[in-house]
């Protein structure tokens, strides 16, 4: 028996599977090239889900969490966030984070991408909105995101696939008081079918998006992308988890090595690879790749690979009305977003801004728990007539903080913790900066002017969770200059010109918007430019 | 994990300090919380046993109002857990859940006439003009 089994080559190899690799993968597919995806998860399992059973909310923590360290599945990799003010929370399987995220699908806004010209701070992106927006409006299709257009926060552009979500009770309450006060609000943008669309079935609000949608109507990448994708012959393969990248004399890259689940090695060889494994799983695999020739890591004569790691801190304010808002059901999912201090003031002491969701709470189990709920007693006498404060009487804003880069946020390898194959996980340095302490307290207060203009009688601001780090950015930035860059705005890596990075690791700056639309936009736009460049794209003899 | 039925005894007092009976309700006692209750949550969350029993070694035979004060002060994650117990099989009661008006996460099919028309209320939002900054590009 070989020790490596070399597995038949392939024109494109694309390492992990959520949105990023589908979108990937669903461009290169349709130019006729051969591809093969190595993905360590497994298809969803949605015999788990349990929206429509009476224990729902017991169970969602056990089979849904995003936190690996808690979830513990083959599939998983440990993260040491011993050393960091956020835990990240991710998904490993076919559909990576799409699987569990709310599916909020928000656009960056243009000045999102000139944060240095605009506000004389971190960097500006190699491109812009208006280059940038065709591309989403083709995965918008893809992905079945409802929405309207005309939103007054970003610049006029044509319809989503889908109508909104219903505003609801608690929509409309909240606009009303935005109108009241002048302040921006929407119809929220989801990746949620409001209607049968495609193989998505239609939404029926039962405010469970991130905890296993029973009814398949979230757009999430294991029903958006992968099945078709199958069929068109896209090789899959899951239980995959890669150990290296493997690289030539000439320094470019030969494909992957990879562990199946039965420990066994497989070399898995390409013509160009790409990777789609997350802010935290792309620098660990180029950290792992780099050999005795590059002891610093793969594609990092600039140093940046696993710096500048953005994770969005986030905040939630929560209302209690007199009103019966229905806030035990809807999409969650958000109804109505504002981005009225979106754009930077510097009045108020720092730079950047926030997006706020309004989102519902959920059902009588989540009115007793500490999240969001904090100290506020539930317990004793008065537990009765607090359950019925709470349960479809409460509107919860929350609140996406911009991340401004920093050089000692960071992932890197840990010295000691390994995941079940051996190979050495990722630890996160990270500590949250005065200026997004200061944005969170400032829109916190906002948002808590907002329910209470809407008529709360009460509002709780929640305890500071750690397990909120779902947005991972910034750990290989995109750039056209090589000693402050990983990759070029293209998401080809300076220093290997067949090894491409497509995923949120690549950003410049992180927005304070739910980065999946970019990430997704992003993707195929980088994957469009190689398609249309193949005929030049060094590969190896 | 069997609990025996004086271990469900003093689980129930726990649990009642926390639930007691008011406004019209059943204490979790008086729902069956440590009963039927606690057979269902750990059939889906069986690693809470391992918590409830360590809670009931230290319970002890002293009054469970105190062992809930110390509890909240000294094992806040333990707390956490019986919390969690208590609620989820108070609220896994039929009648409970009749009682709150809640009946689980039914499906509420999306009307298709949209409710962001009532009342103007986007015309508000237009009539004050776009927000963003424009790059020029
Ligand atoms: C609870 C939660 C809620 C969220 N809500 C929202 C939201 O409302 N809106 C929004 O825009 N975003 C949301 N997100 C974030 C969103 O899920 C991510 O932005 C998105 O999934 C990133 O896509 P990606 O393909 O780049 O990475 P991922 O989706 O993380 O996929 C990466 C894949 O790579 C695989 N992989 C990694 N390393 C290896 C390896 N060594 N070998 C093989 N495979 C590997 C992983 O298993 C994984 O499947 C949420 C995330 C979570 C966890």
């Amino acid at each position: 028996m070989p020790s490596t089994y070399l597995d038949p080559p392939r024109d494109v190899l694309i390492i992990g599977a959520g949105p990023t690799g589908a979108v990937a993968a669903k461009r290169f597919a349709e130019a006729g090239m051969r591809i093969v995806v190595l993905e360590q998860g497994d298809w969803p399992d949605y015999s788990k889900a349990r929206a429509d059973h009476p224990d729902f909310e017991l169970t969602t923590g056990r089979n849904w969490s995003g936190n690996p360290n808690r979830r513990q599945a083959p599939s998983d990799y440990p993260i040491d966030d011993a050393q960091s003010d956020i835990s990240a929370v991710l998904y490993n399987a076919v559909g990576g984070g799409t699987v569990i995220y709310a599916a909020h699908w928000q656009r960056n806004m243009p000045s999102d991408f000139r944060v240095r010209t605009l506000d004389g701070i971190a960097d500006d992106w190699p491109l812009t909105y208006e280059e940038l927006e065709p591309y989403y409006e083709r995965v918008e299709i893809d992905f079945g995101v409802s929405g309207l257009a005309g939103d007054t926060a970003f610049p006029p552009g044509k319809d989503l696939p889908l109508p909104p979500a219903p505003l609801g009770p608690m929509g409309r309450i909240v606009a009303r008081a935005h109108n009241r006060m002048g302040w921006h609000w929407w119809p929220a943008p989801n990746a949620i079918a409001t209607r049968a669309y495609r193989n998505l079935n239609a939404c029926t609000q039962r405010a469970a998006c991130m905890w296993g949608c029973v009814e398949r109507a979230k757009g999430s990448v294991d029903h958006t992308h992968w099945p078709e994708l199958v069929k068109m012959g896209v090789r899959l393969i899951t239980g995959a988890r890669v150990r290296r990248l493997s690289v030539n004399g000439q320094g470019l890259v030969t494909g992957a090595v990879y562990v199946d689940r039965d420990g066994i090695e497989h070399s898995q060889n390409a013509a160009v690879t790409v990777l789609g494994a997350n802010g935290i799983g792309t620098p660990r695999i180029l950290l792992l790749s780099g050999g005795a020739k590059f002891p610093d890591g793969l594609a990092n004569s600039s140093g940046l690979v696993g710096r500048r790691l953005m994770m969005h801190p986030f905040g939630t304010v929560v209302g209690l009305f007199d009103e019966n808002l229905g806030s035990s059901h809807g999409v969650w999912g958000q109804h109505i977003h504002s981005l009225q201090f979106y754009e930077s003031d510097p009045a108020r002491g720092f730079l950047r801004g926030a997006k706020w969701g309004l989102q519902p709470t959920g059902g009588p189990l989540s009115m007793t728990r500490s999240y969001p709920w904090g100290d506020n007693p539930i317990w004793g006498p008065s537990f009765h007539t607090q359950l019925r404060k709470r349960l479809d009487h409460s509107a919860m804003w929350g609140i996406i903080c911009e991340d401004l880069p920093e050089a000692n946020n960071r992932v890197i390898l840990d010295s000691n913790l390994t995941d079940s194959d051996g190979i050495p996980a990722p630890k996160l340095l990270y500590r949250m900066s005065e200026n997004s302490r200061k944005l969170l307290q400032f829109h916190l207060e906002r948002a808590r002017e907002s329910l209470e203009a809407a008529g709360a009688k009460e509002t709780v601001i929640a305890p500071l969770i750690r397990e909120t780090g779902w947005h991972l950015l910034g750990t290989a930035k995109m750039g056209t200059d090589p000693k402050t860059s990983v990759v070029d705005a293209w998401g080809r890596c300076h220093d290997v010109p067949n090894l491409y990075i497509f995923d949120g690791s690549i950003w410049p700056t992180s927005s304070g918007m739910n980065p999946t639309a970019t990430i997704a936009a992003m993707a195929l736009r980088c994957a469009e430019h190689l398609v249309e460049e193949r005929k030049n794209q060094k590969v190896p003899g | 994990m069997i609990f025996n039925a004086t271990e469900r005894t003093i689980l129930a007092g726990l649990a009642d300090v926390l639930i007691p009976a008011g406004n019209g309700m059943p204490s979790a006692s008086e729902a069956g919380i440590a009963n039927e209750g606690l057979d269902r949550v750990l059939t889906v969350r069986p690693e809470i046993a391992d918590v409830l029993e360590s809670i009931l070694q230290m319970a002890d035979g002293r009054g469970s109002e105190r062992v809930i004060a110390e509890l909240q002060t000294n094992h806040p994650d333990a707390f956490g857990v019986l919390a969690e117990f208590a609620a989820a099989a108070y609220f896994l009661n039929a009648e409970v859940r009749k009682a709150i008006g809640y009946q689980g996460q039914t499906p509420h099919p999306i009307d298709p006439n949209p409710d962001y028309l009532e009342d103007g209320l986007l015309q508000s939002v237009m009539d004050r003009g776009l927000i963003y900054r424009p790059t020029g590009d």
